[in-house]
């Protein structure tokens, strides 16, 4: 009996697997905020434009109003822009 | 071939330029102004450079709105085997992290396997490349239009 469990055990490898697919879908997202930055989440770089890895947290805030005086990072001056959709 | 689509030859290869395509990550003026020239017309000069140098500029094009081939067609289809290589090399890279790339002047330009979420909340689609605005002036918002150019946009990274 104790054989047959021991076979049984290798199923997970099966389920492994299965989740191991699922990793092949997007988990990085950009999500919009409205009239505010994007927020981003997942596994990601962020590479300045001389190709310079920029070191940050796993979830950034980034500027889309074209205002901040820390690019590429949201500082809220989208609230003084009124940043529009 | 859509009627915005345009071909500019030299006597060695043929560029083609795929508008629809284009997410203005501006590598090509930014390389080449000599030959890539946005703001003249035809903006494609093919005797701004020598072809080799035109063709490692296209490559660079994150996108392919643009796209070259050799006009002599045995060396045409050479080309063609080597591309499918890279190509299937790249798909075995799936596990690589969404790369964003700042441009200078210009929009977050991203790479990757990625989602982007609306600001109504709802997904618009996975995506694998696509610009995003950092200008505030985009007229398709939240991607890039290109209108940093106009508004004279600049970054300091």
């Amino acid at each position: 009996m104790e054989h047959t469990v021991k076979q049984n055990s290798e199923q997970p490898d099966k389920r492994t697997k299965m989740s191991n697919t699922n990793k092949n879908e997007p988990v990085t997202e950009f999500t919009i905020i409205p009239n505010g930055p994007i927020k981003v989440t997942g596994n990601f770089i962020i590479k300045d434009a001389k190709d310079q890895v920029i070191e940050t947290d796993c979830e950034v805030l980034l500027c889309r109003c074209g205002a901040t005086s820390n690019q590429p990072f949201c500082d809220r001056s989208h609230i003084k822009v009124g940043l529009l959709d | 071939m859509n009627s915005n689509d345009r071909e500019y030859s030299n006597k060695d290869i043929t560029v083609f330029w795929y508008p629809s395509k284009c997410i203005h990550a501006t590598t090509c003026y930014r390389e080449l102004i000599e030959v890539f020239n946005p703001r003249k017309r035809p903006w494609v000069n093919m005797d701004g450079a020598p072809t080799e140098r035109i063709i490692e500029v296209v490559d660079k094009c994150p996108t392919q709105a643009l796209a070259w081939k050799w006009n002599d067609e045995a060396r045409e289809a050479e080309h063609q085997l080597n591309t499918a290589h890279v190509t299937s090399e790249e798909s075995i890279a799936q596990t690589k992290p969404v790369e964003i790339k700042l441009m200078k002047d210009g929009p977050l330009v991203v790479s990757g396997k990625f989602k982007v979420i609306g600001s109504n909340g709802v997904e618009i689609k996975s995506m694998s490349m696509t610009s995003f605005c950092r200008c505030g002036a985009s007229n398709s918002m939240p991607f890039c239009d290109g209108t940093h150019r106009k508004t004279e946009f600049r970054t300091t990274r």
